[in-house]
């Protein structure tokens, strides 16, 4: 050993390269993951930039102080009752059902969601609902020694009572415009649940109203358009991210009897619990009839089936995002198909809206691309989840509570980076979740259905909110701060012309055309559009 | 608390490896990768009539994570810092003396 060279006069080279030998081995390792995941950072940074997508949350609205809101609710129903537990009023037979639930399933945080609400300062003064047991439930939930809740035999006696500053409404679909005009020229501040009318004259009498009572606040009961992810997808949108869109497809896919329409009927109904005559309003005079009570929703007279109940959902949606308001031209056809139990609305139905001078913007030569169609397509016998899609020239975009964009293989904005194996066509190249980060528990199939649409909660900084609760608040601000919400008059009277285009298609099987500058649908001569439209006689 | 074990994890395992590549306290990393590895291979233990779980390949009793244990063990019994790794120049008095 005393013979070989060694450093400090210990360790020989053969002592060293023995000893350090594993030194460069943990160094390429290292050096090797360092790289891949920096190369991986590098490309996911570059795609996020050229992409340019700003997520952002809506701007909150307004505060909630002042003096409170008297607020009348008009249609204590299953829907009724949904919007008062949105504005933070739930009946003690909910509270309680609720309490047990959680108990049972410690994931089930409903009852403690609806605790954690925003108090928006208003108070229930005042209801109208003909059947007995409904309005006795509101009074018996609702009413404090502080504050009594009235009831009122008809609506007009509850808006012209001076008792109420804003009405929420909820009774069935003939009835959205003759209690909305009379709240409005009465000086009510309203809140109509969707569709926003039944008729298509009465669209037209609602949009007058509206327009000569500009200090009303005036919100259409789309809660999607509360949704986080929608600002998201409208810059999307405006970015000209999918080049032009030439299709949009939305779809209802339903498959139990509730979704159906086939509501429960109460035990205690009876023609002296039910003001009966209230209740057909202008709706063709028939004997007392338990199901038409509870279940309108199935009858052209009270309800307008999938183009007035679900269909307007999913156009408002996308015109929300798009704006392109209403189509040229409809075309619909379905049939009852699934529940042949009496009803005489469709259980099937597609509906084409045609948009030949619509475009988003396009990236190719200029003139190449102009004009859209929109689908919708529903069923009630089949509960497949298809979404929403909104598909361009150089990307498809899947809209829901999650936004996903695949970009096109023939796409020619993306064209270099395809060719360049940056993008993988098969790959998402942008998701937006803002889900993230927040623990869900969905609770089943039908409410993943709902929640995807936007319709029963959304996301706020990660936490679950309800969208009917934030669609309220908008609504409320704007009647303390001053504003238009985003679902006024304008959106809603293109959604209900849209919804009745689509109703008149069905029932008259051809083509129905609308006329921009008069602002009409064109009918043929002699033809009572109207009367064809909610003609209840219709027979499978 | 499921934070700190995912950074313990991060560590232990980021240890155990420089431990054994460089070869620097290698009893010590082949005690932290016998824990490690037991725990991995309980956490999912490939038994009849368990759910397997996404992994490559049927495994019945053994698995990777079972072998990579024992290979670990039978690394435990040789004396290393005799003849590789950094702790060889620490221990030059037990280095066995060349062959001629």
């Amino acid at each position: 050993m005393k013979n070989e060279n060694t450093i400090f006069n210990r360790w020989s080279r053969r002592d060293m390269l023995k000893s350090i030998a594993g030194i460069p081995v943990l160094g390429t390792v290292w050096f090797a993951g360092a790289k891949l995941t920096g190369a991986a950072k590098q490309e996911k940074e570059f795609l996020l930039e050229t992409l340019n997508i700003k997520a952002a949350a809506p701007p909150a609205s307004g505060s909630m102080a002042g003096s409170p809101i008297r607020l009348g609710v008009i249609g204590f129903g299953i829907r009724g009752e949904q919007l008062c537990r949105a504005l933070g009023f739930a009946t003690k037979e909910w509270l309680a059902s609720m309490k047990e639930s959680a108990e049972k399933n410690p994931n089930d945080s409903r009852l403690k969601e609806f605790l954690e609400q925003e108090n928006l300062n208003i108070k229930i003064t005042a209801v109208c609902d003909v059947f007995d047991v409904n309005a006795e439930r509101v009074i018996n939930s609702f009413s404090t020694p502080e504050n009594k809740v009235t009831r009122f035999a008809t609506h007009k006696q509850l808006v012209a009572s001076g008792q109420v500053d804003a009405v929420i409404i909820a009774a069935p679909d003939h009835w959205h415009a003759p209690m909305a005009i009379d709240a409005i020229t009465a000086g009510v501040h309203v809140y109509v649940e969707k569709p926003m009318t039944h008729s298509i004259s009465e669209t037209y009498a609602l949009r007058d109203a509206v327009r000569s009572n500009d200090k009303i606040v005036f919100q259409v009961g789309h809660q999607h358009r509360q949704t986080q992810s929608f600002l998201t997808a409208m810059d999307i949108i405006n970015k000209k991210t999918l080049g032009h869109i030439s299709l949009v497809t939305t779809n209802t896919n339903r498959n139990d009897d509730n979704g159906a329409w086939q509501y429960d009927i109460h035990e205690k109904a009876s023609p002296q619990t039910i003001d009966w005559e209230m209740f057909l309003g202008n709706a063709p005079k028939v004997p007392f009839n338990k199901e038409h009570f509870f279940r309108w929703r199935k009858w052209w007279a009270y309800g307008s089936g999938l183009s007035g109940d679900l269909l307007t959902h999913d156009y408002d949606r996308i015109n929300c995002l798009l704006k392109m308001g209403i189509p040229n031209s409809v075309m619909a056809s379905g049939g009852i198909y699934t529940h042949r139990d009496g009803r005489n609305v469709p259980d099937v139905l597609q509906v084409n809206m045609e948009y030949p001078d619509f475009s988003t913007g396009g990236s190719q030569a200029a003139g190449k691309e102009k004009g859209m169609t929109f689908i919708y397509s529903a069923t009630l016998g089949n509960q497949f989840d298809r979404g929403t899609y909104l598909m361009g020239h150089d990307a498809t975009m899947e809209l829901g509570n999650m936004i996903t964009i695949h970009a096109d293989a023939r796409s020619t904005r993306f064209a270099d980076m395809i060719k360049e194996k940056r993008i993988d066509p098969n790959v998402p190249i942008y998701q937006y979740n803002p889900m993230a980060n927040a623990t869900d528990a969905v609770t089943s199939a039908t409410a993943k259905y709902f929640a995807n649409k936007g319709l029963l909660w959304t996301y706020r900084d990660g936490k679950r909110v309800d969208s009917t609760f934030l669609h309220m608040r908008e609504w409320l601000s704007c009647i303390r701060n001053g504003g238009t919400p985003s679902c006024s008059i304008t959106e809603g009277f293109q959604e209900a012309i849209s919804a009745h285009m689509a109703g008149l298609s069905y029932k008259l099987g051809r083509r129905i055309e609308w006329d921009a500058a008069a602002e009409k649908i064109i009918s043929k001569p002699g033809e009572d559009l109207d009367a064809i439209l909610i003609n209840n006689e219709v027979v499978v | 608390m499921i934070g700190v074990a995912d950074t313990l994890n991060i560590v232990g395992l980021i240890a155990v490896g420089i431990g054994l590549l460089l070869g620097l306290k290698i009893r010590w990393a082949c005690v932290g990768g016998i824990l490690l590895l037991a725990l991995y291979y309980l956490a999912h233990p490939p038994f009849p009539g368990l759910e397997q779980g996404p992994a490559e390949g049927s495994y019945w009793i053994v698995n990777k994570n079972l072998i990579e244990l024992a290979a670990l063990l039978v690394l435990y019994q040789f004396p290393v810092y005799t003849s590789f790794g950094i702790e060889r120049l620490f221990n030059r008095k037990k280095v066995e003396p060349a062959n001629g």
